[in-house]
C-alpha cells in the first residue's frame, strides 16, 4: 500500500499538464482578482476628509467651533483616526483658491457667527462619497447645539451655575451599545478570494480522478494489468484516494501561500483554520473525483464533468460577482440543504465564518457539511467500485 | 499438472458470442499459442481467465484451484503482459518495474535483486532512468515486458507482445519467452503472426470467432488438413500444355500460370522432387525455383476459407 500511495503521489506530482493547470489556473484567477478588486476594500476605510478652515478673527470668536474642528483633526477623533485633515487660511479669497486646487472637500468660514460650509461643487456629485454627509452633519450639530445653549442661558442662567447640569449637559452618552460580530474589517475582494479558494478546492477533483481511472479495468490498460495482480481493490484504492488527497492539499496550500503572502491578504490570523478547511475541502472533492471517475463514461466525458462541476458550483458559492453573491444568497435562505450540499459554498461559508465571527459554531456546522458530504462521496465510489468483473472492457 | 484448465466458457457481448463453449487446457512448461484474426476472442479468453470480464458459462482453474476475483493468491502466480502499453508515463523503466513487482512482492531488497534481473533479462539496463515516452515501439514493449514478469511468476500470459515491433527486437521479445519457458514459466501467448506462433508454440490452438477451430502441435495441426508444398517454378517456355501435365500428378490441389512462374499447390504426400522429375522428363526447361512448406496460414485457410490476417 506504501508504495502504491508513494508511486500514485509521484504520478500526479509529476503530470505537468494537470498540475499546471491545477496551479496556475486558480493562482491568475487570484491574481486577476486581487487586481481588479483590490480597490474595493478601500471604500470601507476612513480616510480623513480634508477640508479648509479660514481662520480669521470671526472664527476666533465662533465659541467651540475652533475645539471641535480640532478634536475632530486629532488622531484620536475616531477609532481609525482623524475625522478632518484640515488646512488653515487667512480669509475666503484664499479659501477659495485652495479648493480650487481640487484636493478638498469644501471650507468652513464663519459669517455673521455662524459657521458656515461651502462645499466642492465638483465632490458634491460623487453621491456614494459620504465626507460632505459628515461634514455637514457634524456643523449642523454644533450650531444646534450652540443655539439650544445660547437660549437656555438668556432664559435660565442660575442653571448655569450648577457643575452637575453643565457636567449633563456636555455628556455624550451612548443610548446603543454597538456589539461588533468580527474583529476583522470588512472586506469585498476577501469574499472573492474565499470563492477562489472553494472553485480551487474542486478543481482538485480532477486529481483522485485520474488516479482511480488508473486503477480500474475499463478505463485504461493500466487500471486492468494493476486490477489483475494479486492485490485486492481496496489494497489499491485507499492508497490511490490518499496521495490524490496529499497532492490536492499540496497545491491548495501554493494557492493558499500565493494569496495569503503574495498579496498580504488577511484571513483574520486565522491561517491554520483555513489550512483545515482546505484540507476537508480537499477530502470531499477526492472522494467526488473518485466517485465520478466510476461513471461509464469516456475520460474526456468525465474531465467535462468536473470544469462544468467547479464552474456551476462555485457560481453558486459567489464567484462570479454580486449577482452570484445574491443568488447563492436566496438558494441558502430558501433551500439550505442545496447549499450544504454544495462543497464550494460550503467552504466559501467556512471561510466566510472564520473571518468574520469570533466563534466557530458555524465554521464547524460547514466543516460538519463537507465531512457528510465526503463521507456519501466515499461510500458511492466503494460501493461502485467494489465491482470486480466487468460485461465489457 | 494442468495450469490452467477452462471448460465450457462462453461469453457474449450483447448479441456478439465473443467465446462459444470455449475449452483449454495448458499443462506445466508449454509455451502454448492462442492463434486467431482480430477479434477472434484471444484477449476476451485472456481477461475472462484473470476475472476482469464477466462470463456468462463456464469453469476456469489455475494451478488445479477454481479462479475467482478475489483469489489473490492465484493471481500473484500470473504475469500478464497486455496488447497495449500499460505503464505510468510518468515513471522511469526502474520505478515502473519496481512498483509492478511490488504488486506481488512485499520484501524490498528481494524485489531490487528481482528488478535488476528483468531490467537484464529484457536489456533496458542502458535506458532505466528513461520515462516510456522517451523509448522506441521496440524498447517499450520490453518494459512492458518486464512489469509483468519480473516478479517471475509460474503462468505468464503474453498478449499480442509483438505489435508494432521491429524484426530486433520482436526477435529479442520471441527468445526471451523461450528462455522465460525455458526456466520454468508456463506460457500463454496469443498472436496473429502465424510465424511466431510456429516459432515457439508447443501447442497451438486456433481460433476464429470465438470458437476453437483445431488444436495441436504444430505439425498436427497442418496434418489435421490436406496441404504439402507450395511450389513456384519459372518456365523457360510456359504453356498450358506443361499446366496440364503437372495437374495430372496425383496430389496435386491446384496449378496455374502466372506470366512464366508455373503456382503448383500440392497434397500431403507429393513434394518439389517429384513435380522437378516429371518436368525433365517431359523435357521442359525451367529456371529459378521455390519450394516453401505448409504454414498454419494454410490450416487457416483451409478450416475457415479465408486468410489468417484478413
Amino acid at each position: 500500500m506504501l508504495t502504491t500511495f508513494v508511486t500514485t503521489t509521484k504520478t500526479l506530482l509529476r503530470r505537468r499538464d494537470v498540475l499546471l493547470w491545477a496551479v496556475a489556473f486558480p493562482l491568475v484567477l487570484a491574481t486577476l482578482i486581487h487586481t481588479m478588486l483590490g480597490g474595493l476594500d478601500e471604500h470601507y476605510q476612513l480616510e480623513p476628509i480634508d477640508i479648509v478652515v479660514v481662520d480669521d478673527a470671526s472664527y476666533a470668536e465662533a465659541d467651540g467651533l475652533s475645539d471641535l474642528v480640532s478634536a475632530m483633526a486629532a488622531d484620536d477623533a475616531t477609532d481609525a483616526g482623524p475625522l478632518f485633515s484640515v488646512t488653515y487660511v487667512d480669509s475666503q479669497s484664499e479659501a477659495e483658491q485652495t479648493l480650487a486646487a481640487g484636493s478638498y472637500y469644501g471650507y468652513i468660514q464663519v459669517v455673521d457667527g455662524e459657521p458656515v460650509y461651502t462645499a466642492d461643487s465638483r465632490k458634491l456629485e460623487l453621491n456614494s462619497d459620504p465626507s460632505q454627509n459628515i461634514v455637514k452633519i457634524l456643523l449642523d450639530r454644533y450650531q444646534v447645539d450652540y443655539e439650544l445653549v445660547a437660549a437656555m442661558i438668556q432664559d435660565n442662567p442660575q442653571r448655569f451655575a450648577n457643575a452637575d447640569f453643565i457636567a449633563q449637559l456636555t455628556s455624550d452618552p451612548d443610548y446603543i451599545e454597538r456589539v461588533s460580530i468580527s474583529e476583522n474589517p470588512a472586506s469585498d475582494s476577501l469574499l472573492y478570494m474565499f470563492s477562489v479558494l472553494a472553485f480551487s478546492v474542486i478543481m482538485m477533483t480532477t486529481f483522485s480522478l485520474s488516479a482511480i481511472e488508473a486503477i480500474q479495468p475499463r478505463s485504461s490498460a493500466l487500471g486492468a494489468r494493476r486490477s489483475s495482480a494479486g492485490q485486492s481493490k481496496l489494497r489499491l484504492l485507499f492508497p490511490t484516494l490518499g496521495a490524490a488527497w496529499l497532492v490536492g492539499l499540496l497545491v491548495l496550500l501554493v494557492t493558499f501561500i500565493y494569496i495569503r503572502f503574495g498579496f498580504g491578504v488577511s484571513f483574520g490570523g486565522k491561517d491554520l483554520q483555513v489550512v483545515a478547511t482546505l484540507a476537508v475541502g480537499s477530502l470531499t472533492v477526492t472522494f467526488l473525483g473518485a466517485l465520478i471517475s466510476t461513471f461509464p463514461v469516456a475520460h474526456s466525458i468525465k474531465s467535462g464533468t468536473i470544469a462544468m462541476l467547479s464552474c456551476v458550483l462555485s457560481l453558486f458559492a459567489g464567484l462570479y460577482g454580486p449577482f452570484a453573491q445574491s443568488l447563492g444568497d436566496s438558494v441558502a435562505n430558501n433551500y439550505p440543504i442545496l447549499a450544504k450540499a454544495n462543497p464550494a459554498r460550503a467552504i466559501t461559508d467556512a471561510l466566510f465564518s472564520l473571518y468574520y465571527y469570533d466563534g466557530y459554531t458555524r465554521f464547524f456546522e460547514c466543516i460538519t457539511a463537507l465531512l457528510i458530504l465526503a463521507v456519501i462521496f466515499f461510500f458511492l465510489s466503494v460501493f461502485s467500485l467494489r465491482r470486480q468483473r466487468y460485461a465489457s472492457l | 499438472m494442468e495450469i490452467v484448465s477452462i471448460t465450457d466458457l462462453t461469453k457474449r457481448y450483447k448479441e456478439l458470442t465473443a467465446l462459444d463453449h470455449f475449452n483449454l487446457t495448458i499443462e506445466s512448461g508449454e509455451v502454448f499459442g492462442l492463434l486467431g484474426p482480430n477479434g477472434s476472442g484471444k484477449t476476451t479468453a485472456i481477461n475472462c481467465i484473470l476475472q476482469l470480464l464477466s462470463f456468462e458459462k463456464g469453469e476456469i482453474e489455475l494451478f488445479g484451484q477454481p479462479m475467482s476475483p478475489t483469489r489473490y493468491d492465484l493471481k500473484r502466480r500470473i504475469g500478464i503482459v497486455p496488447q497495449n502499453l500499460a505503464v505510468f508515463d510518468e515513471l522511469s523503466v526502474i520505478e515502473n518495474i519496481d512498483y509492478f513487482c511490488s504488486l506481488y512482492v512485499a520484501d524490498k531488497k528481494r524485489r531490487k535483486e528481482l528488478v535488476a534481473e528483468a531490467i537484464d533479462f529484457v536489456g533496458l539496463g542502458d535506458f532505466t532512468k528513461f520515462r516510456p515516452k522517451k523509448l522506441s515501439g521496440g524498447l517499450a514493449r520490453r518494459l512492458n515486458i518486464a512489469c509483468g514478469i519480473a516478479h517471475k511468476p509460474e503462468l505468464i500470459f503474453f498478449d499480442e507482445p509483438t505489435v508494432a515491433v521491429d524484426p530486433q527486437s520482436r526477435n529479442a521479445i520471441l527468445e526471451g519467452i523461450q528462455r522465460l519457458n525455458a526456466e520454468g514459466s508456463t506460457i500463454l501467448y496469443t498472436s496473429h503472426y502465424m510465424e511466431e506462433v510456429e516459432q515457439i508454440c508447443t501447442r497451438i490452438m486456433i481460433l476464429d470467432h470465438g470458437e476453437a477451430l483445431a488444436q495441436g502441435t504444430n505439425s498436427e495441426l497442418k496434418s489435421m488438413v490436406d496441404i504439402g508444398e507450395k511450389i513456384e517454378i519459372e518456365l523457360a517456355a510456359p504453356s498450358e500444355r506443361v499446366v496440364e501435365r503437372v495437374k495430372q500428378l496425383p496430389l496435386v490441389n491446384s496449378a496455374s500460370l502466372d506470366g512464366s512462374m508455373l503456382k503448383i499447390s500440392c497434397g500431403r504426400g507429393l513434394g518439389l522432387g517429384e513435380v522437378l522429375d516429371v518436368l525433365k522428363a517431359d523435357g521442359v526447361e525451367y529456371g529459378r525455383v521455390y519450394s516453401e512448406p505448409p504454414t498454419l496460414n494454410d490450416v487457416f485457410l483451409a478450416i475457415t476459407g479465408k486468410e489468417l490476417r484478413d
